[in-house]
C-alpha cells in the first residue's frame, strides 16, 4: 500500500461526480495506491446487472468470467465476507478464508488462480442505508493483504460513501428534472427504480393515482385484475436488468376504469436521459388521461391569434371536440352568433373545418396548457 | 471530534450542491467546525476594465455563505466597503500566486490594522477581528473563501493554515460540482422534451445558446437560425420580441425572480408559427455559482406526421387497417383525403371510421381528433423509438 498515492486516487475517485465515464481510470488509482491489479464496486445486496456497472480493464475478463460460469449467485467470499463488512471496514481474505479452504472453494481454486487475482480485501461502507463493497484484487506476486493495509484502505470508506451517494443523489435529481420537463407538457409522470419502487411523481403524476391506479407498499398497482397484470408485466420488463439495451420500446398498457376511458401507461427507460451510473433507477412511466381533454388558456388563444376573448372561449370549448350546438349551448350564445365567431376563428388561425382546429389547438394545448403568464 | 465535525459539516455541503437552499445552514455549520463565525464563496475575478471589482455577472449576495455573513454581505455592497478593500488589494494577489492560505496576519501589521478604516468600521463593528482566507482555481479562475472569527475566537494561526488548506480540494470541487449539477439538470430536462417531441434550447447566462436538443436542431433555419452563438428570428417583429425574452434570461438570478416575458410568437412565411416559451427557472438547479441558465421550449404548430399505427392499435384494439385510417384523421385530415392517401373507396373508409368511433368511444370527427391529441406525446415517444433514434 502506497499512501502518498491514496490523495491521488481520492481526487480521481471524487472527479467521477462530474465525469462518470472517469470510474475505471479512478478504479486503476485506487489499485495503484493499494498495490493491487483493481477494483470495482459491488452492492452487497447483490443487486444489478453487474456487467454494466462500471469497472477497470484489468477486471472485465475476471468479470465476464465469473458472471458467465455463475458465480453470482455462488460467491464464497460473498457469502461469507460481505456480511462482516460493515461502514468503514475492511475485511481481507484471512479474516474469511482458512488457507486449507481455499484448495476445496471453487470461486479461489478455479475462476482466480486462473485469472492470477486471488487475494482479495473489501472496503465496506452504506449508503442510503444500503451495505456496498469495493473489492480490491492482488495478483499472486502482489500476495495477500495484511491488516496493517487494510487499516490504510479503511481510510477510503467515508470518502467512498460520501462519493456514491452524492452520485446517487445526482441521479434522481436528474430524474426529477426530467419529471418536472413532462409536468410543462401536461404529463403525468411516475420514477421507477431498479426494484420497480415508484421514487418520485410530478404534480400531474399524483393528481392521476386514486381508486384505479393507486400505490401500494411503494409500487403502482391497477384496480382491475386483468390491468394490474399487465401493468405488472411491463414493470417487470423494464426494470430488469439491461432493458435499457433492448431495442424497441415496450408497448404502452392499458389501465381500464369504471365508466371511464383507460388511462395509458407507458415506459421509458432512463438510459439516455439522466447519467445513472450505478443503476439505481429503471423507468420513467408516462401516463395518459384518454378522459382529459386539455385546451391551451384563453388569453394564448388571443395573444397567439389575436381571437376576440368571445372567439377564444368558443375556440377553447370547441377543442374538447364539442360539436358547435353543444358549444352554443353550454356558453349561453345563439347557433348563429356562434357559426359567425367560429367563422372568425377559422380565419384567424388559418384552418377551415372543426377537425383541423381541434388538431391545432391539440398541439398547442400539450404544451402551453400550463403556461400562464 | 473536530475532524468529525468537519467530516460531517462536508457532508452537509455537498448536499447544499443539490438542495442549494441549504447552503447558509451548511457553511455555518463548517465554519463552527473550524471554530470561526461565518464564511462565504467569494469570486475573485475583478473585471480589469472596471473600477468596481465586483463581478456583475456573479452577484456576491447570491454566492453560497453561511446564514452570519449575509447581513454582513448585504451592506458591504449596499455601502461599497470592497472599494479600497485592504484584505482584497493585498490578499487576492497572493492567492493569484498560488498560496492557498493568507491570514489576516499577513496583509496588515497590528500597528496598521489600528487605523485601517475598514477593519475597525465594518469588521470590529460586526464583532468579527479574525480573518483568514483560502483560494483555489475552478476552471483558471480564482476563487477565494473569506473565513470570520468573532471576538471570543481570535485570530487565526500559522500553524491552523494546513487545516484550512486541506479543505481547498473541497471547496473547488463544490463549485465544479454545482456548475455540472445546473448543466446535467438542464440536459436532463432537454433528453426528455426531445422524447415527448418538443424542441429545447438551453442558453447560459449571457443569453447565448449552449446546446439544443435534436427537436430543435431540425426547426432551425425554418424561420428560426442560430447566428453567432444568438437565436434568432427571420421576422422582424418576431425577432424583436425574441431578443426582449433573451434579454430576460440573460438578465442574471438577482432580476429573474421577475416572471418570464409571456410566451414569444415567430412568424413564418408559409408555415405555421413557432411559439416560444422559457421554462420555470425553478425546475433548473442553482445558478449560485453564477452559471445560470435558461432552458426554452418551441412548440412548431404546423401540422406534424400522424400517430404511430402501433400506438393506436395497441390504445384501442384497432385494426392495422383502422388504425391507419385514424391516424390520418387524428392529424386534422378530411375523410376522402385520408381515403385517397390509403388508397380505400369512400365507403370502406366510412365503414373503418365507424368501428373506429365504436372502439374509441367517439361519435363525431372532432371528437376523435380531441381524443387523439392526448396520444401526441406519446406518438412522438414511439415513432422515435421505432425509428431507432433512441439515445
Amino acid at each position: 500500500v502506497r499512501p502518498d498515492a491514496f490523495e491521488a486516487a481520492l481526487d480521481a475517485c471524487y472527479d467521477t461526480l462530474a465525469a462518470p465515464e472517469t470510474w475505471p481510470a479512478a478504479f486503476e488509482a485506487v489499485a495503484r495506491a493499494a498495490g493491487a491489479v483493481g477494483c470495482m464496486f459491488r452492492r452487497a445486496s447483490g443487486e444489478g446487472a453487474l456487467l454494466e456497472h462500471p469497472m477497470p480493464a484489468s477486471l472485465q475478463d475476471l468479470m465476464t468470467d465469473y458472471v458467465r460460469e455463475g458465480y453470482v449467485g455462488n460467491d464464497y467470499r460473498a457469502q461469507v465476507g460481505w456480511p462482516l463488512v460493515r461502514r468503514d471496514l475492511v475485511v481481507i481474505d484471512h479474516d474469511i478464508v482458512p488457507d486449507e479452504a481455499r484448495r476445496t472453494v471453487p470461486l479461489l481454486a478455479d475462476l482466480h488462480v486462473r485469472h492470477d487475482l486471488p487475494w482479495w480485501a473489501g472496503i465496506g461502507f452504506v449508503v442510503d442505508g444500503h451495505p456496498w463493497v469495493l473489492s480490491v484484487l492482488r495478483n499472486g506476486r502482489q500476495g495477500p493483504f495484511d491488516r496493517g493495509e487494510a487499516r490504510h484502505l479503511a481510510r477510503l470508506a467515508p470518502h467512498l460513501r460520501r462519493i456514491v451517494s452524492f452520485a446517487e443523489k445526482l441521479t434522481v435529481a436528474g430524474a426529477g428534472a426530467s419529471l418536472a420537463a413532462m409536468e410543462h407538457l401536461g404529463a403525468p409522470a411516475l420514477l421507477l427504480d431498479r426494484r420497480g419502487t415508484v421514487r418520485l411523481a410530478n404534480p400531474a403524476g399524483e393528481t392521476l393515482l386514486g381508486c384505479s391506479l393507486g400505490l401500494a407498499g411503494g409500487r403502482l398497482r391497477a384496480a382491475h385484475p386483468d390491468s394490474d397484470r399487465r401493468l405488472q408485466g411491463l414493470i417487470a420488463a423494464v426494470c430488469h436488468p439491461g432493458a435499457a439495451r433492448s431495442s424497441p420500446l415496450p408497448a404502452p398498457v392499458a389501465i381500464e376504469r369504471a365508466g371511464q376511458r383507460p388511462l395509458l401507461v407507458e415506459a421509458m427507460p432512463v438510459a439516455g436521459l439522466v447519467a445513472d451510473v450505478f443503476q439505481s433507477l429503471a423507468a420513467v412511466l408516462h401516463i395518459v388521461d384518454l378522459e382529459a381533454r386539455p385546451v391551451p388558456p384563453e388569453d394564448a388563444l388571443r395573444s397567439l391569434f389575436g381571437l376576440t376573448r368571445a372567439e377564444a372561449r368558443l375556440a377553447s370549448t370547441m377543442a374538447t371536440g364539442a360539436s358547435l350546438e353543444e358549444t352554443a349551448g353550454a356558453l349561453c350564445i345563439a347557433k348563429d352568433t356562434a357559426r359567425v365567431q367560429l367563422r372568425a376563428v377559422f380565419a384567424k388561425t388559418g384552418t377551415g373545418r372543426q377537425a383541423e382546429l381541434v388538431s391545432l389547438l391539440g398541439r398547442l394545448a400539450r404544451r402551453v396548457a400550463h403556461y400562464r403568464g | 471530534v473536530e475532524q468529525t465535525q468537519i467530516e460531517l459539516a462536508l457532508d452537509a455541503c455537498y448536499d447544499a450542491i443539490l438542495a442549494p437552499e441549504t447552503w447558509p445552514q451548511a457553511l455555518h455549520a463548517l465554519a463552527r467546525a473550524l471554530d470561526a463565525a461565518a464564511m462565504i464563496f467569494y469570486p475573485a475575478n475583478p473585471d480589469e476594465s472596471s473600477s468596481d471589482p465586483l463581478d456583475p455577472n456573479r452577484p456576491l449576495q447570491q454566492s453560497p455563505m453561511s446564514s452570519e455573513y449575509l447581513p454582513l454581505i448585504d451592506e458591504y455592497v449596499r455601502d461599497q466597503w470592497y472599494l479600497g478593500h485592504y484584505r482584497a488589494e493585498r490578499g487576492r494577489p497572493l492567492l493569484q500566486a498560488g498560496r492557498s492560505v493568507v491570514l489576516e496576519h499577513d496583509l496588515a501589521s497590528d500597528e496598521e490594522r489600528k487605523t485601517l478604516r475598514v477593519y475597525n468600521e465594518l469588521y470590529l463593528r460586526w464583532g468579527y477581528p479574525g480573518f483568514a482566507m483560502t483560494g483555489f482555481r475552478v476552471d483558471g479562475q480564482v476563487w477565494a473563501v473569506p473565513i470570520l472569527r468573532a471576538e471570543a475566537q481570535g485570530h487565526f494561526t500559522r500553524e491552523e493554515a494546513p487545516r484550512l488548506a486541506a479543505l481547498n480540494p473541497h471547496l473547488a470541487r463544490m463549485i465544479r460540482l454545482s456548475e455540472r449539477f445546473a448543466l446535467g439538470q438542464a440536459s436532463a430536462q432537454m433528453a426528455m422534451l426531445d422524447r415527448l417531441g418538443c424542441a429545447a434550447v438551453l442558453l447560459d447566462r449571457s443569453g447565448h445558446v449552449r446546446g439544443m436538443n435534436r427537436q430543435a436542431d431540425a426547426l432551425m433555419g425554418e424561420g428560426i437560425a442560430v447566428c453567432r452563438g444568438v437565436l434568432r428570428a427571420a421576422d422582424a417583429p418576431s425577432d424583436r420580441d425574441l431578443r426582449r425574452l433573451l434579454e430576460w434570461a440573460g438578465s442574471g438570478p438577482l432580476s429573474r425572480s421577475a416572471p418570464p416575458p409571456r410566451h414569444v410568437v415567430v412568424q413564418r412565411a408559409g408555415r405555421r408559427a413557432l411559439v416560444v416559451e422559457a421554462l420555470p427557472v425553478a425546475g433548473l438547479a442553482a445558478d449560485c455559482f453564477g452559471q445560470a441558465c435558461v432552458l426554452l421550449a418551441i412548440t412548431d404548430l404546423e401540422a406534424r406526421s400522424p400517430l404511430p399505427e402501433a400506438l393506436l392499435r395497441s390504445a384501442f384494439g384497432l385494426t392495422a387497417a383502422e388504425a391507419r385510417l385514424a391516424a390520418r384523421l387524428g392529424a386534422g385530415e378530411r375523410l376522402e383525403d385520408a381515403a385517397g392517401a390509403l388508397g380505400i373507396t369512400k365507403n370502406t373508409a366510412r365503414v373503418q371510421l365507424r368501428a373506429v368511433f365504436a372502439k374509441t368511444g367517439t361519435s363525431r370527427q372532432p371528437e376523435l381528433v380531441a381524443l387523439l391529441a392526448r396520444l401526441g406525446a406519446s406518438g412522438d415517444l414511439h415513432a422515435a423509438g421505432t425509428s431507432g433514434g433512441r439515445p
